[in-house]
């Protein structure tokens, strides 16, 4: 069975949960999807079909396409969950495909807001490694594709604030001493002030919650891909080294340590959980695991339960649709059956 | 609409969002939208980039003729009432009003990365590594000054005898 990528383990994973890139690409001879007619999303979906397949067996055999015209709502919610593509993106299902690899490491939204979208995860901090990937199948697919470049404003995109490098990096980061210490607020300011952007990735438009987050840099102009990404790189590690002092100075305190043992006393007994207070007690439990505090889990296995738990991707995986007390269930019995080797001699 | 968020401001940006296995979307004002991290170049600005575009072109309202881009039909007053540029033909088409947006947007209009069929460039210094080098210098620095100004009032707490009203 093909492990996924939140299910390996990646280096600095006690705070970076994984590095991703995404580039932005467009083709000369078709409007931007905005002004595309159906026969237009027809023919740039089977280029795309047509030009992974052009690329050797080894890569192309190993995508899966989805048309989301044909996807029921919870298979297109659960691509969202996996963060195999952005909430806008099945929006509006129209002329919309997705491929993706079967460890969920490598994606391309075709006809969202840009013919191409191409994205590739690499657990851990390993931004370089996820460029370099993300700069080797951008170089493939050009070949066939024909990328619409200018020489001077770069890649262009369907909306300005994508155009040059088209490019997006992005770190996953887990700060929970941070958010309960409220720093995360002005941590958001300072990082908008220099043209990054912190979001929260469940619920992020109204109280983050499990205390994940996205740390983008968003400018893709006037700097190249190599800088856009060592920017990144530096701030995201400014960003884990104040976490890992928060986390320290908080676990020194007997409340922060109740919480943690609390926190996974509750996910191994629980009989039926829902997904927000799963992320509650995720976010302690991780933060104890990984410093010291609990032992016989590795944070992976914690990251896997977060993406195989959410809701519509439990739907999914249970082949039917569930209630929400079906959900509940399954979710604790997940939680309980993964945990449960942790007491074992 | 009311942001959905702080319930105060007038909201500017819809974000969608995955909220319990549904898709959902939320209304949020610039400033909401920029403390969740869902500001982009774009936001604040009323009226996406039409609003810069009036401070370039405030004179040029009386142009008759609307000219279309001859590949897809888009005209300028659809990419900026959209913020969506038509087709890539649309950046020569329009290059004389979408350049300058471009520069405002970015402080720069010049590409220095990847060209295609290459391998990625080498990097250079560039100006968000200096602006970036100095927001956190501050950042360090005021946390400094947090922690020292709070070691001196457990300090100070302790040498006033314990008048701590927190031991719940």
């Amino acid at each position: 069975m093909n492990h996924k990528w939140y299910e390996t383990k990646g280096p600095e994973n006690d705070v970076i949960l994984g590095a991703r890139v995404c580039m932005i690409r467009n083709m000369t001879d078709l409007p931007f999807p905005a002004r595309m007619s159906h026969p237009d999303m027809e023919r740039s979906r089977t280029r795309v079909e047509e030009a992974l397949r052009r690329l050797s067996p080894a890569i192309s055999d190993d995508f899966f396409c989805a048309d989301l015209e044909q996807c029921e709502e919870s298979t297109a919610v659960s691509f969202v969950e996996r963060q195999l593509c952005t909430p806008d993106f099945i929006a509006n299902p129209t002329g919309r495909s997705l491929f993706y690899t079967a460890d969920e490491s490598i994606s391309i939204m075709v006809n969202g807001s840009d013919h191409l979208r191409l994205q590739l995860v690499e657990p851990g901090c390993q931004l370089d490694t996820a460029l370099n990937a993300a700069d080797n199948l951008d170089t493939m697919l050009d070949r066939s594709l024909r990328f619409a470049f200018h020489k001077d404003i770069g890649y262009l995109t369907q909306s300005l604030t994508d155009l040059g490098t088209g490019m997006v990096p992005t770190l996953q980061i887990h700060l929970p001493a941070l958010q309960q210490g409220g720093a995360v607020e002005r941590l958001s300011s300072d990082a908008a002030q220099l043209g990054f952007s912190l979001r929260g990735i469940f619920d992020g438009a109204v109280e983050p919650a499990g205390a994940v987050y996205e740390l983008t840099n968003r400018i893709t102009l006037g700097i190249s891909e190599k800088n856009a990404v060592e920017n990144l790189k530096s701030i995201g590690a400014q960003f884990a080294e104040r976490e890992r002092r928060a986390r320290t100075e908080l676990l020194g305190t007997i409340e922060a340590q109740d919480a943690v043992s609390r926190s996974l006393a509750l996910l191994e007994s629980a009989r039926m959980l829902e997904f927000s207070e799963f992320l509650k007690l995720y976010a302690n439990v991780r933060m104890g695991l990984c410093s010291g505090f609990i032992t016989g889990l590795s944070p992976e296995q914690l990251d896997g339960l977060l993406y195989a738990v959410q809701p519509a991707t439990m739907a999914l995986r249970a082949g039917k649709p569930l209630t929400p007390q079906q959900r509940q269930t399954r979710r604790a019995q997940l939680v309980s059956s993964v945990l449960a080797p942790m007491h074992q001699p | 609409m009311i942001c959905q968020s702080c319930g105060e401001h007038p909201a500017t940006t819809k974000v969608k969002t995955i909220v319990n296995g549904r898709l959902t979307e939320y209304a949020l004002c610039a400033t909401c939208a920029r403390r969740l991290g869902y500001a982009t170049l774009l936001t604040g600005l009323d009226r996406g980039f039409g609003s810069v575009l009036s401070e370039f072109f405030s004179d040029e309202n009386a142009e008759p003729e609307e000219e279309c881009c001859p590949w897809c039909g888009a005209s300028f007053e659809d990419i900026a009432r959209t913020d969506k540029v038509g087709c890539a033909h649309c950046y020569e088409v329009f290059a004389d009003r979408l350049l300058p947006i471009i520069q405002r947007l970015y402080g720069s209009d010049i590409h220095c990365g990847k060209m295609p069929g290459e391998n990625l460039p080498q990097p250079q210094p560039q100006s968000q590594m200096v602006l970036m080098q100095e927001v956190l210098h501050q950042a360090v620095e005021q946390e400094k000054h947090e922690r020292s100004t709070r070691l001196l009032q457990e300090s100070l707490r302790r040498l006033g005898g314990g008048s701590s009203n927190d031991e719940s």
